[in-house]
């Protein structure tokens, strides 16, 4: 392990950054398509989106680092409503809505940006404890 | 001079366990993760860390301390999820700061003792 351990906390800290980042765009995906069906009568409306994570050992560093694995598609069912005027509704005159909930996307927002409050806070202060090494040069 | 030594030496195992307390955070979210630390800085002092030896020419050297830390005891972390990662991003702040707040104390105690020998070797 030849890296600075600080440089490899802000590195791993950093990754923590991008991947709740990843999971904030998701979010606001599902939030702006939360009412997009589909055209064609009986067509799948759009289906929620959900990040998963995975931690990967970074080769630099030695330090584990997470990183987005894949971007999955909630495949529980869709929410329905009677509108038969819609040009996407079926023979009875249901249209597929997105299975996207208010609600659960703004907990995951939350919960995101908690932890990408954290990560950077520890990069702050991996920062702090550098520059405190740093001035230890400085003299008096 | 062993207060340098000492000093420099705990400077060094706040900063692995900096890197350890990153890592944590930034998998808070990943399935499977366990909590991790490092060993505690007396057995380091005291050199009862295991460590491993070379004893061929090929071996590679290594850390004992480095920053890969080993997983929590099941009672030492304060979380649990469903999908078995048990990182409390409250806890890993707490050993964050009182990281940065030892720092800081050896880094002014590192000062302190850069000031009594330089008025050890002024006349």
């Amino acid at each position: 392990m030849m890296i600075d351990p600080l440089l490899a906390a802000m590195r791993t800290a950093s990754s923590g950054l991008q991947s709740q980042s990843m999971r904030i765009k998701t979010v606001s995906e599902n939030m702006a398509n939360m009412e997009s069906t589909g055209t064609v009568p009986g067509s799948d409306a759009y289906r929620r989106k959900l990040v998963t994570f995975s931690s990967v050992l970074d080769e630099t560093t030695g330090a584990q680092i997470v990183t987005v694995d894949r971007v999955i598609r909630d495949q529980s069912p869709f929410r329905t409503e009677f509108r038969p005027g819609h040009p996407a509704a079926d023979a009875k005159g249901y249209v597929k809505l997105p299975n996207v909930s208010m609600v659960v996307e703004m907990a995951d927002m939350r919960e995101a940006s908690r932890s990408y409050e954290a990560n950077l806070q520890m990069i702050r202060q991996a920062r702090d404890m550098t520059s405190m090494m740093i001035d230890l040069l400085k003299g008096q | 001079m062993f207060l340098f030594d000492v000093a420099s030496r705990q400077m060094k195992w706040l900063a692995d366990r900096q890197s350890v307390t990153a890592q944590n955070i930034a998998n808070a979210d990943t399935p499977g993760y366990r909590s991790k630390d490092i060993e505690p800085f007396s057995s380091v002092l005291d050199g009862t860390a295991m460590s491993l030896t070379a004893t061929a020419p090929g071996h590679m050297a290594m850390d004992a301390a480095g920053p890969e830390g080993f997983e929590r005891q099941a009672g030492d972390s304060w979380g649990s999820a469903h999908s078995r990662n048990n990182v409390s991003v409250e806890q890993e702040l707490m050993v964050a700061s009182s990281s940065v707040r030892m720092m800081s104390f050896d880094a002014s105690l590192t000062r302190s003792f850069q000031r009594m020998l330089l008025a050890s070797v002024k006349v």
